[in-house]
């Protein structure tokens, strides 16, 4: 099979007596020289509260700040660093719209979540109406294989607003919410932990918001874990 | 947006945009059958499977580049009106052409008229840019749309300065990948090959440059994206150097008609390939030891204070020739160049300005490139990665000053394969063509091949 990302054909080198075991078969999407350009997260080297790479685990400046203004309890942790060849993936993922490069990562990320603690509900952050007239895919549920998530979130932006994406900074963590929670008895998630999972954790505000609804709806922890930081 | 903006245009807008203020013609983006889809944009078939999008939408990725092809949106375009402003003049070039471009040129305005497909075999160096200028100035006269195209994006940049200064009132759009500028509906575009999948039946005259720089199938795909940008009632001008299987084909068959430019602007015909076997040249210059037809080409060269090409087929031969030269030919001062060299353009300039005697390479070097006096030889002219188009350029590149319009062509092979063969046969046919152009026969013929 071709590369995903670079479109030449992957040779796969086989260990001499590999081939003698039986193999649960793996398809390999992306060649070793495309992907030692992306950068995975040092656990011990990143900040407790948002999983950025860092020297050391202390809270980062952006952190604190937020350990500042909210009283509730939320971390996040990421696979990968948000350097520029996954600035670049996920223009090409995310709004070109190729959707076939959900399997650079899908693997990957889904193996990550699957070693994270167990919680009751796997939640991907859902994408609103016009987006999905307009991509026709949620970008984070495509990373997701053979996990099952529970669609407990929508999200219900006013159609004059930007997308986060589009907004400086400073804007970002000025938006106001627009998830709502979306279960027919509010009584199944009563005291239940959540995880999130979104596919980049830039200031935190869309994350936090989530949590915010899912904590006034009586969740008893919620956290989350993106593809990048 | 603007009307303009959807003459002889594909528009992608979702599929749910309610028509705007003026009525668009909506066409399907894909076409979906049971196991696979076709892009219509581009028209590459699909497997379902690999793109697919949740709740059974799909998109294209072969041509994502220039905007996704979704069925979650539709083709917006509207009939090309031909709309144009009316000048005094077009043209405002006022050179002169040879009596062989003349009589191109007027072939080239015959086949616009007539709505037809045509073939230009003009050889390097031929000038075949300004031969183009009074067919393209008849066509805007007559109020067509005229698209000159070409698979890479230098030769478009080089062009559309020439055309601006040839067609100083007339105003030109310049399409490709890298642009920021918005699109404009002007009556003369220029853009790269892949540009044209954006256009539905809009040119009466589209003229295809260097049809032959890619190979076949990647062709297939030019000759689709062709005929589905110009008008049904237009005519399309291939312009090429060195004429692939598939063109041929149709000249054979009489499906095209062909112009033959086969003489340079300076009267004398391409210098024409020499063989010489050398069976193990790769061991000899692993062993930093040169075959000895490439001895004597140096000495030639060293002796009449010559400057040379000297083409090897890959980058990991450069360094043991330039060791073998080195050793052999201590006088001369040679350097290597590849295509994706970070200092090609400075190494180039020290060829120009004589602080070289040769370069060693595996690239033709852009277009525009020409060193004026030059010899070359290809050592290994034999292996896979020279194609017959390929080994034509580089012995186009010999012979282009009128003061010294022959020199030395040398190819050094373990055998003569097909692409050799192939070079070697068509610099004969042009020649015999322009000896044929001399005696005043103009029996239109084709080669073998
Ligand atoms: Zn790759
Ligand atoms: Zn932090
Ligand atoms: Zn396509």
């Amino acid at each position: 099979m071709d590369c995903l990302l670079c479109h030449r054909q992957i040779r796969e080198s086989w260990p001499l007596g590999f081939l003698m075991l039986p193999q649960k078969k793996r398809v390999t999407t992306t060649c070793s020289d495309c992907l030692v350009a992306f950068h995975k997260i040092d656990r011990e080297m990143s900040c407790e509260g948002c999983g950025r790479q860092q020297n050391s685990r202390k809270l980062c400046q952006d952190c604190l700040k937020w350990q500042a203004k909210t009283t509730y309890d939320f971390s996040n942790r990421a696979l990968f660093q948000y350097d520029e060849a996954m600035k670049t993936y996920m223009h090409d993922y995310k709004f070109q719209g190729n959707y076939q490069l959900r399997h650079v990562f899908d693997v990957t990320f889904s193996h990550f979540i699957g070693m994270q603690t167990e919680v009751d509900f796997l939640v991907a952050l859902p994408i609103d109406r016009q987006t999905w007239q307009t991509r026709g895919f949620n970008q984070v549920t495509g990373l997701l294989t053979e996990l099952s998530t529970t669609d407990l979130l929508v999200m219900d932006r006013q159609k004059k607003e930007k997308r986060q994406s589009q907004k400086k900074r400073r804007e970002r963590l000025k938006t106001s919410n627009h998830f709502q929670i979306d279960v027919e008895c509010p009584e199944q998630i009563k005291n239940k932990s959540i995880l999130l999972l979104d596919d980049v954790y830039t200031t935190g505000r869309t994350l936090r918001h989530a949590a915010e609804t899912l904590y006034a709806a009586g969740c008893r922890k919620v956290d989350s874990v993106t593809l990048c930081r | 947006m603007e009307k303009s903006d959807f003459y002889g245009r594909l528009v992608l807008m979702s599929r749910a945009e309610k028509n705007t203020t003026f009525k668009l013609r909506k066409m399907p983006t894909m076409l979906v059958s049971e196991k696979r889809v076709r892009c219509l944009r581009c028209n590459t078939w699909l497997v379902k499977a690999q793109v697919a999008l949740p709740h059974e939408e799909f998109y294209c990725p072969a041509c994502i580049q220039l905007g996704r092809v979704t069925t979650l949106d539709n083709f917006f375009t509207l009939v090309e009106p031909n709309h144009f402003k009316k000048l005094d003049h077009y043209l405002t070039w006022q050179g002169q052409l040879t009596t062989s471009q003349k009589r191109c040129s007027k072939e080239v305005i015959h086949s616009f008229q007539q709505g037809r497909d045509h073939l230009l075999w003009a050889v390097t160096g031929a000038g075949k840019t300004e031969m183009l200028f009074p067919g393209i100035n008849e066509a805007l006269k007559d109020g067509k749309r005229v698209c000159l195209a070409s698979p890479r994006v230098d030769v478009c940049l080089e062009l559309f300065p020439r055309l601006q200064a040839a067609f100083q009132h007339v105003e030109i759009t310049l399409l490709h990948g890298r642009q920021t500028e918005p699109y404009r509906y002007t009556q003369l575009t220029i853009a790269t090959t892949h540009q044209l999948l954006r256009f539905y039946h809009a040119f009466d005259v589209l003229i295809i440059d260097e049809v032959d720089a890619f190979p076949y199938a990647q062709n297939k795909q030019l000759l689709f994206a062709t005929a589905q940008a110009k008008k049904t009632t237009g005519s399309c001008l291939f312009l090429t150097a060195t004429p692939g299987d598939e063109l041929l084909k149709k000249v054979h068959q009489k499906q095209l008609q062909v112009s033959y430019l086969p003489r340079r602007f300076h009267g004398f015909p391409l210098p024409e390939i020499q063989t010489k076997l050398a069976l193990n040249w790769y061991g000899k210059i692993q062993n930093k030891k040169l075959p000895s037809a490439v001895k004597q080409f140096l000495k030639q060269c060293e002796e009449s204070k010559r400057q040379f090409l000297l083409f090897v087929p890959h980058i990991s031969h450069l360094e043991f020739v330039q060791k073998a030269v080195n050793q052999a030919f201590p006088k001369l001062y040679v350097t290597t160049v590849f295509s994706a060299d970070d200092q090609r353009l400075e190494k180039v300039q020290l060829m120009r300005d004589h602080e070289v005697n040769g370069l060693i390479t595996t690239t033709i070097l852009e277009r525009g490139v020409t060193f004026p006096e030059i010899d070359v030889c290809v050592l290994g002219a034999d292996d896979d990665t020279f194609s017959s188009a390929a080994l034509v350029q580089i012995a186009g590149r010999v012979g282009r000053s009128p003061k010294r319009p022959t020199g030395n062509v040398l190819f050094i092979c373990a055998g003569l394969s097909r692409s050799v063969k192939k070079a070697i046969q068509q610099i004969k046919f042009v020649n015999h063509k322009a000896k044929e152009e001399e005696n005043g026969l103009s029996a239109v013929s084709s080669p073998n091949t």
